[in-house]
């Protein structure tokens, strides 16, 4: 709550972090929280797009593989299933081979990070989405 | 085991055998008498010199077929067919006849080499009839040997002829089966080291998310435990190295790594590694210098950028405090050539191609005396390869070693 977009009247950012690891979640929410973000967790690729669908999210940190439906899949059912404003989309995967091929690419993410996480960037890159949040909004 | 069943869980060559060894033991049961009370019968010494050579030759055929060796077994009974029959037969012409037909034989299954020992066998054992007086083939000699010969050859070239086309096919299902089975090894171990890689990195997540946590808020650390989240954290990003480098030089062996090649200035790569190294350079007491015009590659940036990390980094490794490194570019004929030299240790002459394959760091005595992964020069060389590069090391020891290595000039590379 104390992050800087909160200063501008703006509810806290919202992180949905799908991810089937609770370490992996528990270690991203302790950052992003520090940031200022409100942050949520998705167990698995079903339930992910389940909350992606009924909340408003800025900000999706979406790994491969996941039980249910892989990363790839929730994020092409949402959009065909979405017409309000999508999330900006950070794929986090620790599968290599997949972060560096061209169908990330194609699936239109906004960005790809390898586990182990890099965790300076992370919170660049939150800076970065919750800072056009807010001159959005102005 | 009774014979029926016996007989039915044969193979055919086994059957054949059996039959063959049947009709010579009732041939030679027929024979016998002939030879030995028989109108026309030879001298006694003759006639047990005969007896001999046949039950010798049963007892081995009978050896073989408990043995089920088939192809010499095939030979001898070929041989005992033929003599027998030559024997028994009171027109030569029709002795002859089986003889050729039993050599046509030979060289159709046959190989050459065995065909002429059979054609060998044969003519011992019409040399052995015609001593014994068991067929009067000698009468006809000046013809049986020149046709003999020619028929053994003529059989002999065909076998030989049918052996080697076989063979051909037969290499070529083989060398088709091999590349198949080291395609799927290779896949095998691609995908094990996919699987690795992304199996290590997980926990690596933790360890190397959870220490740098801790590190942030080093205020509320003890000294000690301070001291300790280093460790993790150098230890995990050790770890976190042999598992990028693994996965890299996989890539690269199998010819998958990605190289996006683009024109960029050679400086800029150089200045970039060098000042990522400058801290730990600093921390060894090793000067880091660079000199050299500003020179355009056609090449992978990040690739290229790759290559120099681990070769300055290798480079201030591997030299004492006091020491220095030097990065020094110059343009040979359609390459430019990025060389970097060190003061360290040197590598002994004989180990110089060794340091490329994988794991094959530099022995010094029993301990490596610094750490890595083994794998950076074996990926470094590889990387530099597939931008269509050399790397080439010189070195003595005690002097320094020097990398060098050169990309195609930006404007010069086909097409």
């Amino acid at each position: 709550m104390q992050g800087p977009t909160s200063e501008a009247g703006l509810p806290p950012p919202r992180v949905l972090v799908a991810e089937d690891r609770e370490l992996n979640y528990e270690l991203v929410k302790d950052v992003l929280e520090a940031a200022g973000w409100e942050v949520s967790w998705a167990q698995d690729g079903p339930q992910a797009l389940k909350q992606l669908l009924s909340v408003s999210y800025d900000l999706l940190l979406l790994d491969l593989h996941m039980p249910g439906l892989s990363g790839d899949q929730v994020l092409a059912s949402f959009r065909e299933q979405s017409q309000g404003p999508a999330p900006h989309v950070i794929v986090v995967t620790a599968d290599v081979l997949a972060a560096i091929g061209d169908q990330l690419v194609e699936l239109g993410v906004d960005g790809v990070m390898t586990k182990p996480i890099d965790l300076a960037a992370l919170t660049k890159v939150a800076n970065a989405v919750s800072g056009s949040r807010t001159r959005d909004a102005s | 085991m009774n014979l029926r069943s016996r007989w039915a869980a044969s193979p055919l060559t086994v059957r054949v055998q059996l039959l063959l060894y049947a009709f010579n033991l009732a041939l030679g049961a027929l024979w016998l008498p002939v030879i030995l009370i028989g109108p026309g019968a030879s001298p006694a010494g003759h006639r047990l010199l005969g007896i001999l050579v046949l039950f010798g030759m049963y007892v081995a055929l009978g050896v073989g077929v408990a043995r089920q060796r088939f192809p010499v077994l095939l030979d001898l009974a070929l041989v005992m067919c033929a003599y027998g029959v030559a024997c028994s037969v009171p027109d030569p012409p029709d002795a002859l006849g089986v003889l050729y037909f039993a050599l046509w034989l030979r060289g159709l299954i046959g190989s050459w080499r065995r065909t002429l020992i059979a054609g060998a066998a044969f003519g011992a054992a019409f040399a052995a009839s015609v001593v014994t007086g068991g067929a009067p083939l000698h009468r006809d000699a000046g013809v049986f040997i020149p046709q003999g010969i020619g028929l053994l050859a003529a059989s002999a070239i065909t076998a030989f002829l049918r052996e080697n086309l076989l063979i051909g096919e037969r290499s070529l299902a083989a060398e088709h089966a091999l590349a198949e089975r080291l395609q799927r090894e290779s896949d095998f171990k691609s995908e094990l080291l996919a699987v690795m890689s992304h199996e290590l990195r997980t926990p690596l997540n933790s360890i190397l998310g959870f220490a740098e946590i801790l590190e942030r808020d080093q205020e509320q650390l003890s000294p000690k435990q301070q001291r300790y989240v280093g460790h993790i954290l150098t230890g995990g990003n050790n770890l976190l190295a042999i598992v990028n480098d693994a996965l890299d030089l996989t890539e690269a062996e199998a010819g998958r790594i990605q190289i996006r090649p683009t024109d960029f200035l050679i400086d800029d790569p150089i200045r970039d590694a060098v000042t990522r190294l400058l801290p730990s350079a600093a921390e060894r007491g090793v000067t880091v210098a660079c000199h050299g015009e500003p020179m355009r590659v056609h090449a992978d940036p990040l690739r290229t950028e790759q290559v120099i990390l681990n070769l300055v980094s290798n480079a201030i490794k591997f030299t004492k405090a006091g020491g220095s490194v030097l990065i020094s570019q110059d343009r040979v004929a359609q390459s430019v050539r990025v060389t970097v030299s060190d003061t360290g240790v040197g590598i002994p002459t004989d180990q110089l191609e060794r340091i490329f394959e994988p794991f094959s760091q530099v022995d010094m005595g029993r301990s490596r005396t610094a750490q890595g992964t083994g794998l950076g020069l074996a990926l470094t060389r590889r990387l530099v390869e597939s931008m269509n590069g050399t790397l080439s090391v010189s070195s003595r020891v005690g002097e320094g070693s020097s990398f060098a290595f050169s990309l195609p000039a930006a404007g010069e590379q086909a097409g």
